[in-house]
């Protein structure tokens, strides 16, 4: 009986606040990946964050007269060709990595979900539309798309977060139109409107809720790819505009002085591959939590 | 299953049609003026004019369209800003190279990355499958770039075993494959980690099912286990799986190409992009979506060539 009780209760009133952080724990402790994943993703934000109190030296002021020093008490890193230090441009990197992914990846779920809601719920032509402009879009890997549009739109932040966004948006609208279209027909939607709900009421209230678990399970797997393109870009040159320090770019300046001074190139890409590995393990972990029937999609771009 | 490979064969012109649309206005209508660009700050207006005339980019940008989408029906796509080269042609004397070294990037990782997992779903929960599992979950979080810079670094400066280009003017087989080596290993070990991971968990999941039970009880091999029944029946999501990540492949051609400053047509397309040269920009976008989109059609095939149940086209 009082379990009947307890269960009602739990049906009528929803799982509590406490109950919900409970269940965060829980999860931390169960899967060692997304407490590893989430750790490492912690320990670079509040790097990103501190960035200006723990760099040593400003990461963008040239000294000519202490280009390519080795690693010393002085500079831990050694500097690069026009004498900055490698260890701050590092620190102060960390924020365009971890900028550039969060933001284009919000930008991908706000410009891929309304795309998704829309095509999936008001279906008909509006669907054939939209579905063809996602299937256009997804004609090409994200990564040509970005080349393209970095070429296009010239380099800097908000080129990259438009860059990168446009290539994952379509990969999150395709998921929102499924989950719509799989929505749309419960009952709980169909009860909505006959009690006179408008179509933004049902969206907002009954969509979209239902959207988010596989939005954020999917993001979050998005996140490494994002890291991904943006070091990628700036490798090529299309990234942000110098002397804004990327770990993709010096890379780069690195790769020309490789043979002689390998510190640059090898730290800049460890910390290029940490942090994927973050958000990778954190993806995973998730995925395999909260929404195992995403697992093909794991790779995807 | 024909009708179905005509409908899809049928589907490709109109996606191709839409893409070159798309990237045409993306390439037209955005800012940025490739001519000022070509010529720099000090060119004179008259000498803007007339370039703008030679390539046609003073016409109406609509009037340009059709002129652009009627040449492709020829089998034209104009002429490089910069090398004034046919660009079909310019595209034609690299593909080769992208290609082998493409090819080669999917077979190696995909054969290795089958084994890999097999042995892991094998051993599963014990040292090899740890093993198996640490090195793919960090292989797809290393990028092809510093990858192939690290292989450099290592195999050509320290140990010198093979060559920091990764394409050779020496005509021998022998010396085309050691330059391709390092190249190859680059640009596979991130997809021969995603391949691995799936064909682990694919093969685990088919072996603990009932029929391996009765296949084993009926006295049959190991070997015959895991080669006829197992693996045919975990092929299906391991062939989705390296379908889905073709993107992986084309974008790390890319980068592999310039690390290892190999002409290819993804180095072509990223020269292109840092020059402005669009007809070229555009054959190389075209060519790629055209291999992507025929890439899923071929995994959509396999699919139901290995999986009887499937029927396509419904």
């Amino acid at each position: 009986m009082a379990h009947r009780i307890l269960s009602l209760n739990r049906i009528v009133r929803g799982p509590s606040f406490y109950r919900r952080h409970l269940e965060a724990v829980r999860v931390i402790r169960q899967s060692p990946r997304i407490a590893i994943g989430l750790s490492m993703v912690l320990v670079f934000l509040l790097v990103a964050v501190l960035a200006p109190w723990i760099s040593p030296y400003d990461p963008i002021k040239i000294n000519l007269r202490a280009k390519y020093t080795s690693p010393s008490a002085t500079y831990w890193l050694g500097t690069d060709n026009v004498g900055r230090d490698v260890l701050s441009r590092l620190i102060w990197g960390t924020r365009v990595s971890l900028a550039t992914a969060v933001l284009s990846i919000v930008f991908a779920v706000i410009m891929g979900g309304l795309i998704g809601v829309a095509a999936g719920f008001f279906g008909g032509k509006l669907d054939t539309l939209l579905c063809g402009f996602i299937d256009i879009l997804l004609a090409l890997p994200a990564f040509i798309l970005a080349i393209i549009l970095m070429g296009v739109l010239g380099r800097g932040f908000m080129s990259m977060i438009f860059s990168i966004g446009i290539g994952m948006a379509p990969r999150i609208a395709r998921l929102v139109r499924g989950s719509t279209l799989v929505v749309k027909e419960r009952e709980f939607v169909e009860a909505a409107r006959s009690i006179g709900y408008g179509d933004w009421r049902i969206i907002c209230r009954h969509i979209l809720p239902h959207c988010l678990t596989p939005v954020v399970v999917y993001s979050t797997v998005l996140l490494g790819s994002a890291v991904m393109l943006e070091a990628g870009l700036s490798f090529l040159g299309l990234g942000m505009a110098p002397p804004t320090p990327s770990w993709g770019q010096m890379v780069t300046e690195g790769a020309a002085v490789m043979r002689t001074i390998p510190w640059i190139v090898t730290t800049a890409g460890s910390l290029i591959v940490i942090l994927v590995l973050a958000f990778n393990l954190l993806g995973d972990g998730l995925r395999d939590h909260l929404d195992p029937s995403l697992r093909g999609e794991k790779f995807r771009e | 299953m024909l009708g179905y490979l005509l409908k899809r064969l049928g589907q490709l012109p109109v996606t191709l049609l839409g893409l070159f649309t798309v990237i045409f206005l993306i390439l037209r209508v955005m800012p940025g003026d490739p001519v000022a660009a070509y010529l720099g700050d000090v060119a004179s207006p008259e000498a803007i004019r007339d370039m703008r005339i030679q390539f046609g980019l003073d016409k109406p940008v609509a009037v340009q369209y059709v002129e652009t989408l009627w040449g492709m029906f020829k089998g034209e796509l104009g002429r490089s800003f910069v090398s004034r080269r046919p660009v079909t042609e310019t595209i034609m004397a690299v593909l080769p190279n992208t290609a082998i070294l493409a090819l080669a990037a999917l077979v190696a990782s995909s054969v290795l990355g089958m084994l890999a997992g097999i042995l892991a779903a094998l051993r599963i929960n014990r040292l090899t499958d740890y093993v198996v599992m640490i090195f793919s979950t960090l292989g797809v979080s290393i990028p092809v770039f510093w990858l192939g810079l690290m292989l450099i670094f290592v195999f050509s400066y320290k140990v010198g075993l093979f060559p920091v280009a990764g394409v050779t003017t020496q005509p021998t087989l022998l010396a085309q494959v050691h330059a391709l080596v390092l190249p190859t290993a680059a640009l596979g070990l991130l997809f021969m980690s995603v391949v691995a991971r799936m064909t682990r968990s694919s093969v685990a999941e088919i072996l603990n099912m009932d029929f391996i039970r009765t296949v084993r009880a009926k006295g049959a091999s190991e070997r015959l286990i895991i080669m006829k029944h197992a693996l045919r029946n975990a092929m299906i999501p391991i062939v989705t799986v390296i379908g889905i990540n073709t993107g992986l492949l084309i974008a790390g051609t890319v980068l592999a190409e310039t690390v290892f400053v190999r002409p290819g047509v993804g180095k072509l397309l990223v020269d292109a992009v840092l020059s402005s040269d669009y007809p070229v920009v555009q054959g190389t976008v075209l060519l790629i979506g055209m291999v992507y989109i025929l890439t899923n059609l071929v995994v959509d095939l396999l699919y139901a060539w290995l999986d009887p149940r499937i029927t396509l086209g419904g």
